[in-house]
């Protein structure tokens, strides 16, 4: 029996007061198992990012309680949350947002350093992640000498540096080409099952949904969970998915073959 | 540690720039202190060297030394009180002198002492007071002005020869170059010879000092610093002085943390980030403090070896004396309200929602 990672549970979030007032996020329910890769889809105002952020412990609820590998983070304190954020989860945003004046591996670093890890374990970890990621040999640069394609990586490389529980991507694709964006999307697939970890994919590219093991909509603050996402990918794609799918198949696991090791 | 430091390094010219703004206010304040010393000791060191336990000066003067005026034989009768040790006639005034041979003036102040006494400092070089019948030590204000052991200077009026036999230091009176000459050698050089001396300095218990005006008619005890503060345009000279450092001071912490709020505000996309990935507002703030204070100690060493170059430069043609407490003091007021100044930065630093890491992605 897989251990749940992440569980919402009548998860409700308003902002402003009276007539200002918003419903961001109404009654959601949610269970998310170790080793799965949500994808949360749905249009601008949606509250995917309220979601998101709930979930991340970046906000708290207005109504409803949040667990984390069995434990209630729903009331917890800003540097609670804060901490909560740095050991236990992993962020990747949609420009990547890499810190300007730290190179890719100290990217990686920082975090160990935040931690309060032993610089040689982290250094072992932070070079493997790297390698991992294809960027070995672009430790050095700073993030204005890399592409999109390449911060992104970096950043998904930070967001596994803590070993987190949950990882939450918010379009993490955005920026990128499509061929790109989906080896991204794989890579996070792959640590996703292969550490079962949880990880919860917001994302407009439908046509990324069948890397994901499951897929949710969400429309004015309610979620639906789609059953066939094979219907579902179908219907997008117009024919074109099993092929697609062959493909992504054949493709090498980059992070699969070393953890294999 | 780890923040400050590679931030610094990938934004060298930014913070270079920074370092060299601390290292140009530092430079003024510590230059504008040395100026200041300069000229009170230019004014007042004589006053100083002197010392004594009291300095008894005539009723009358308002603690001005110039104003005063007492017997000489007064210190007689006073070194004979019961615990007092030793008292000596002393005089300070202004005269013109000219220099054996050359028609230009020049005007000095000539310090009376007897000869041998506990006032007379003796001399570093050549002869000390009382070698010779004519004999003067001069100060090194005088050898500054291109007088030397030998020289021979004429008193204008008067024509009274007067030979320079030995040098000391220490001794600036009034700005000018001075001279220390035998007390009753003085007494004959003033305008008036039955005015008597400027003061009779005393060494002993206060009790007994303290007894001195019921003991001798018209007379006060004052000490040097009151004497000093006295002096014509002393004070006025040192409160423009020191309004001037303050003002300083507090524009260069402004500077400074205008510069760090500048780039705290450009970084606050940035910040958000790093607290949504788990970094404390605490951890941030002492990143910042840690890059206030290292570039602070690097442009306060820089600034006093600038000062202190600036010193072997122009100490000799301008009153200018570097005091090494003067400039740690003021080096440590200019990092700690610089490191005060940034406090603005750090409320914005922890008022940075790292919700907007998601909300403003890119």
């Amino acid at each position: 029996m897989t251990k749940t990672i992440l569980q919402l549970e009548n998860i409700s979030k308003t902002f402003g007061k009276g007539e200002a007032e918003v419903n961001a996020l109404v009654d959601v329910n949610l269970e998310l198992k170790a080793g799965e890769l949500l994808a949360l889809v749905g249009p601008s105002g949606s509250g995917k990012s309220t979601m998101l952020s709930i979930a991340g412990a970046l906000l708290t609820p207005t109504e409803g309680k949040i667990w984390l590998d069995g434990d209630d983070i729903t009331n917890l304190g800003e540097a609670e949350r804060t901490n909560l954020r740095l050991n236990r989860m992993g962020f990747i945003f949609q420009g990547s947002n890499l810190v300007s004046f730290l190179s890719g591996r100290d990217q990686l670093l920082f975090i160990a350093r935040m931690m309060g890890s032993k610089n040689g374990e982290a250094e072992k970890r932070a070079d493997w992640l790297l390698e991992s990621l294809g960027m070995g040999k672009r430790g050095k640069h700073y993030p204005e000498e890399m592409s999109g394609g390449e911060r992104q990586r970096i950043a998904i490389g930070r967001a596994l540096m803590n070993d987190p529980d949950l990882i939450l991507a918010d379009e993490p694709t955005a920026s990128l080409d499509s061929q790109r964006g989906r080896q991204v999307v794989q890579l996070l697939a792959e640590q996703v099952h292969d550490q079962e970890k949880a990880g919860i994919l917001v994302t407009h590219d439908e046509r990324l949904i069948d890397l994901c093991d499951r897929v949710v909509r969400i429309a004015d603050g309610r979620i639906d969970e789609v059953k066939d996402i094979e219907a579902e990918q179908g219907h997008i794609l117009d024919g074109s998915a099993p092929d697609q799918r062959q493909a992504d198949q054949k493709e090498p696991s980059l992070i699969g073959k070393l953890l294999h090791r | 540690m780890f923040l400050a430091l590679r931030e610094f390094r990938h934004s060298k010219l930014r913070y270079a720039l920074i370092t060299a703004v601390i290292v140009m206010v530092s430079s003024l304040v510590f230059i504008l202190s040395g100026l200041a010393n300069g000229l009170s000791a230019g004014n007042s060191e004589a006053l100083e060297s002197i010392g004594g336990d009291g300095i008894v000066v005539s009723s009358g003067s308002e603690y001005q030394l110039d104003r005063s005026a007492i017997a000489a034989d007064h210190a007689e009768t006073i070194a004979g009180i019961d615990g007092i040790e030793e008292a000596e006639p002393f005089g300070a005034s202004a005269i013109n002198v000219k220099r054996d041979g050359s028609d230009d003036v020049l005007g000095i102040s000539i310090l009376g002492m007897p000869a041998g006494g506990f006032l007379d400092p003796g001399a570093s070089e050549g002869e000390a007071l009382g070698a010779t019948e004519n004999g003067i030590v001069v100060d090194e204000s005088m050898i500054n002005e291109g007088i030397s052991v030998g020289d021979i200077l004429v008193t204008d009026p008067g024509g009274v020869e007067l030979e320079v036999i030995g040098v000391t230091d220490g001794y600036q009176y009034r700005l000018v170059p001075t001279a220390i000459v035998p007390i009753e050698i003085w007494q004959e050089l003033q305008q008036d010879p039955e005015r008597g001396v400027s003061a009779i300095v005393v060494n002993g218990e206060q009790e007994a000092i303290d007894s001195i005006p019921d003991e001798v008619e018209r007379t006060m005890v004052a000490t040097s610093s009151e004497l000093i503060d006295n002096l014509p345009g002393q004070t006025e000279q040192q409160a423009t002085l020191t309004l001037i450092q303050v003002f300083l001071v507090v524009i260069a912490a402004g500077i400074i943390a205008a510069f760090f709020f500048i780039i705290t505000l450009q970084k606050m996309p940035e910040l958000g980030v790093m607290k949504a990935i788990g970094t404390k507002s605490g951890y941030l703030a002492r990143t910042l403090l840690l890059q206030v204070g290292i570039l602070g100690v690097i442009g306060i060493v820089i600034g006093i070896a600038f000062s202190w170059v600036t010193d072997m430069l122009i100490g000799g043609a301008v009153p200018f004396a570097l005091e090494w407490q003067s400039m740690a003091m003021y080096g440590g007021i200019l990092l700690v309200v610089g490191m005060i100044g940034t406090l603005l930065s750090l409320f914005r630093i922890a008022r940075v929602d790292p919700l907007d890491a998601i909300n403003n992605a890119g």
